[in-house]
């Protein structure tokens, strides 16, 4: 049991009054002397059935009483949620995912996820008061403080948005919140429905956060006010590809869609999907029999004459409104430009080769070739994707390099030629040249080895559309480069060295790959599968920079740099500015055009399972109270009236028991 | 005597010449057939030589013959022997319980006193009446045995005894009882005077064995009206006046209980005296005695409660 006013359960030694005062009353006694003893120990010996239990039931119904009037004006909350409350915290930091999977209703409420989330927590955060109120939405991350309670809930930021939260990174947030400012007892409420793709519980942040809470030395307590209930009726829609077709005169735009349910569901059902292009509408009835449905290649035409656009599509109403429209821009596909800067042939040649073959024999792709002292001399502005092979850059070409990748660009970095076995050669060591705060470090000359991990779920690694992973574990590697220097490992080798890395940058990728591409050491150019796949994608990536349209998942950090610039073109009405980048919409600056969207991972239902809860919070002082969407009852009610009627009961009790007993009137026993 | 009696209404507070001067008129009267050696007031179960005609009877060789009755033989031509009543004296044995229980008394007077009272009284007017009469003061057993005798001069001895009566001790009534039945020789009047604090089952034993002893067993039970009421408002040491264990209670709890136990032992108390043919009388000690007596005298005058 939690209380508002923990410190009045100090009079709860009162309790023991009515025990005291018996033993005053008692120390108060007169004596007699008396003749009729015999009907005295008759007596005593009838006492001992009921009426002693009689006399330690008026006891125990004062001490009853007391205990009542203590716990009702110490406020009692009836919630297992708490734990033992120290009273008012300090400061309360709301966590608040917005994510779209928030706007869940239930069967039988029209009242969403982050509705009733809101709801709720604005009654039990009102009844808990705090002197500080600050709150971090999912979409922002940002702490913002509030007056009172009540303005937490009334601010924009706590409307629906269609990024994804990032639960690691809130918790992060508020880590460096109370780190900076110092506050007394603190409460984390966190109101999420527990999807995986929100907490990330894979995250190597998790430890981090976790392991500076628990040496934090104010006393912090998490609250999850979770709503897991599995949407059963919700299918969401969103669009994988689109692309004018690319043959001479067509007049056409070919959409790949995609229609998903949650897993179980298997009846059949007729979903009119309206495709809207450049404002013309057309509707198409897709035939839903499993939990997912892909249509691929649709034809929708359009005007030729326009040289980009955008449109959307949605689906019909149901429990979930954000995943039900899914907007997509066009464009002539940009030239698919790449610099390939080597100091050595043998690798500048595979390199090329990579870039130069285009994915699609429509699309055109186009290599430049050369040095470093070549790169002054070259476009960088039109290219997608610059390839570095050889000491790192420095200097100018530094300050050239950083600019592209500023801009948006993609640099992928090859390691120098090494010579022969030896760890320090020109291009290595503490005194080598540093891009980007990284190094490469040395060189490791080995036997054979092998790549053992890397991250099939995302970036250049990625595993393809139908599910087949990269052959990255038949990479053979005799001798690889080392990196100094903060990055994130994209594939490992036995022994933990990374062979592909990414370093941290606000925009554009940043890649270092550890092989070198002389067949003695490495059969990455050899194989070519591994090599051509991170070069085309990296390539894309990059290409997404120069094209006039482009689409963001909603919540990406350069869509958040580019969208003060933003109008919006089509979306929901009540988006505010400051939102374009977490809202899903059609966004205009200039002649580009941005289509946001929620991501791919939105559209899964997979959830974080209790134990895995357990795992993250594990030290920390961590309560959770599940909940569903529609539920208006307060996860926390205040309960002295209960206490207040269980005192008035007992004290009625005793008065009942305390009333004397009819006697016999003395004449009839005289 | 009649000096001698002043004297003692000088000294003895137990006695009220008053009290005495109204019961002198009422005889004390055996509801059974008693064996003096002189001529009394009470019926004999043997025949005698008073005025009172009991029944003829045949004669028999040895028969004095001073008492056929030669009309009987006139008209019948039957020798028959006239016989009459015999009327002698009656052994008043009073038992006066002095044990500590006895000491109580919550009306200015104790139950002690109380039974002095009585007792002295009767004593007076048995001696009065020409009857024997002794005292046995008893507690946890005989303190004192006076042995009946008709004197007047024993009156002294008797208040003497009674005065120095000292509640003390614990109450072995019922024990006292079968000792008393089997050392009174002689049928006799036996006036108990106590509280009985007793179980009824034993003294329903020690009444029976007297009863057996062709007794006449009357019996003074004095209670004193707080004992009956038992109206205590603060809890309450009750310290016993026989020397047992004191007992704290909280009188207003008890109450009840006590009642209860008091009203099963009266009840008990009842049953076993109208079974045994004990001449009861329950007395508050806040009742006039001489009141109490004079009903007493009376009934007995009547043959009430005659068995």
């Amino acid at each position: 049991m939690n209380f508002l006013q923990p410190w009045l359960l100090l009079g709860l030694p009162l309790l023991l009054l009515p025990i005291i005062i018996h033993l005053i009353n008692q120390w108060r006694y007169q004596t007699k002397r008396w003749g009729a003893m015999m009907f005295l120990l008759a007596a005593n010996r009838m006492a001992r059935g009921y009426a002693k239990i009689r006399q330690y039931l008026i006891l125990a119904m004062r001490m009853l009483a007391i205990a009542g009037l203590v716990f009702a004006i110490s406020r009692p909350l009836a919630s297992g949620l708490l734990g033992f409350s120290g009273g008012r915290p300090d400061t309360t930091i709301v966590l608040l995912d917005r994510s779209p999977s928030m706007q869940q209703r239930s069967d039988t409420s029209a009242a969403t996820k982050l509705e009733t989330a809101k709801l709720q927590l604005r009654q039990t955060l009102q009844t808990l008061g705090s002197n500080h109120w600050v709150l971090i939405d999912s979409a922002n991350g940002q702490p913002r403080e509030f007056d009172k309670a009540a303005d937490l809930f009334d601010a924009p930021d706590t409307q629906p948005a269609h990024a994804s939260a990032n639960l690691p990174e809130m918790l992060q947030a508020s880590l460096e919140y109370l780190q900076k400012n110092r506050p007394g007892q603190t409460e984390v409420w966190i109101c999420s429905d527990q999807r995986q793709s929100d907490w990330s519980t894979t995250s190597n942040q998790w430890t981090a956060v976790r392991d500076a809470f628990r040496q934090f030395p104010q006393s912090v307590r998490f609250h999850l006010l979770s709503y897991p209930e599995a949407a059963t009726e919700n299918i969401a829609i969103r669009v994988t590809d689109v692309h004018r077709d690319r043959t001479e005169g067509s007049q056409e735009l070919v959409m790949s869609l995609m229609l998903s349910r949650p897993e179980g569901s298997s009846a059949k059902k007729t979903i009119p999907v309206q495709i809207e292009v450049n404002g013309a509408r057309s509707e198409i009835a897709a035939e839903m029999a499993g939990s997912t449905l892909e249509i691929k290649d649709h034809r929708v035409a359009f005007d030729p004459a326009l040289p980009k656009g955008w449109g959307r599509v949605t689906i019909p109403a149901d429990t979930n409104l954000l995943d039900n429209e899914f907007y997509f821009v066009f464009d002539q596909p940009p030239l698919r430009r790449s610099i390939v800067i080597s100091e050595d042939p043998e690798s500048a040649y595979p390199l090329a080769l990579a870039a130069g073959i285009s994915p699609d024999p429509q699309w055109k792709a186009d290599v430049t070739r050369g040095t470093v002292d070549q790169l002054a001399s070259m476009d960088l502005d039109t290219a997608g994707l610059l390839v570095w092979q050889g000491t790192l850059p420095t200097g100018s070409t530094a300050q050239v390099v950083s600019d592209f990748v500023r801009r948006g660009g993609q640099v992928l970095f090859f390691p120098p030629t090494p010579e022969g076995d030896a760890e320090m050669g020109p291009g290595f060591g503490p005194t080598s040249n540093e891009f980007m705060g990284l190094r490469w470090s040395a060189w490791k000359a080995s036997e054979k080895a092998m790549v053992e991990n890397w991250r099939g779920d995302q970036d250049l690694l990625a595993s393809t559309r139908s599910g087949s992973s990269l052959p990255v574990g038949q990479i053979e590697l005799r001798g690889h480069a080392a990196i100094s220097g903060d990055t994130s490992t994209l594939a490992s080798m036995s022994g933990g060295d990374p062979l592909l890395a990414k370093a941290t940058t606000e925009n554009g990728g940043v890649y270092f790959c550890t092989a070198s591409l002389s067949s003695k050491y490495s059969n990455l150019a050899r194989s070519g599968i591994v090599l051509y796949v991170i070069i085309q994608r990296a390539l894309d990536k990059g290409l997404e920079s120069l094209g006039n349209t482009r689409d963001f998942v909603a919540g990406d950090s350069q869509a958040k740099n580019l969208s003060s610039a933003w109008t919006k073109v089509a979306g929901s009405d009540d988006i505010l500015s400051t939102e374009f980048a977490v809202q899903s919409g059609i966004y205009q600056d200039g002649d580009r055009l941005f289509a946001i969207n929620r991501g791919l991972a939105e559209d899964q239902t997979d959830s974080v399972q209790d134990e895995q809860l357990d795992e993250l919070f594990a030290g920390l002082n961590f309560a959770r109270v599940e909940s569903k969407a529609g539920n208006v009852a307060s996860i926390v009610r205040e309960i002295w009236r209960l206490f207040l009627i269980a005192m008035i009961a007992a004290m009625i009790i005793e008065a009942a028991m305390c009333l004397p007993k009819w006697v016999r009137p003395q004449g009839a026993l005289a | 005597m009649d000096e001698r009696l002043i004297t003692e209404r000088k000294q003895r507070t137990f006695l009220d010449p008053q009290v005495l001067a109204r019961l002198a008129a009422l005889p004390l009267m055996s509801r059974r057939p008693m064996l003096g050696q002189v001529s009394g007031r009470h019926a004999s179960p043997h025949r005698g030589a008073s005025v009172e005609f009991a029944e003829y009877r045949k004669y028999v060789p040895g028969d004095d013959l001073r008492r056929l009755d030669w009309r009987a033989y006139g008209r019948s031509d039957r020798f028959y022997v006239k016989e009459f009543e015999a009327d002698t004296n009656l052994r008043l044995c009073l038992v006066v319980d002095t044990s500590g229980s006895m000491d109580f008394g919550s009306v200015g007077i104790t139950k002690l006193e109380y039974a002095r009272r009585v007792a002295a009284t009767l004593g007076y007017l048995a001696i009065q009446q020409g009857d024997a009469v002794g005292l046995s003061c008893v507690a946890e057993g005989i303190v004192t045995s006076i042995p009946p005798k008709r004197s007047p001069a024993h009156l002294t001895v008797l208040f003497d005894t009674l005065e120095q009566a000292n509640p003390s001790g614990q109450t072995r009534l019922d024990t006292i009882l079968h000792e008393l039945a089997e050392t009174i020789r002689q049928r006799a009047l036996i006036v108990i005077l106590s509280d009985l604090f007793i179980e009824p089952a034993s003294l329903r034993s020690c009444f029976e064995h007297l009863r057996f002893r062709k007794h006449d067993v009357a019996a003074f039970h004095l209670l004193d009206p707080e004992e009956l009421a038992f109206a205590f408002q603060r809890p309450t040491r009750f310290v016993d006046l026989e020397g047992g264990p004191a007992i704290f209670a909280e009188p207003s709890e008890i109450a009840d209980r006590y009642h209860r136990a008091l009203k099963i032992y009266l009840d008990e108390l009842k049953q076993v005296v109208l079974e045994t043919g004990v001449d009861y009388r329950r007395v508050t000690i806040d009742a006039a005695y001489d009141t109490v007596l004079t009903q007493f005298l009376v009934d007995r005058a009547r043959g009430k409660g005659l068995r």
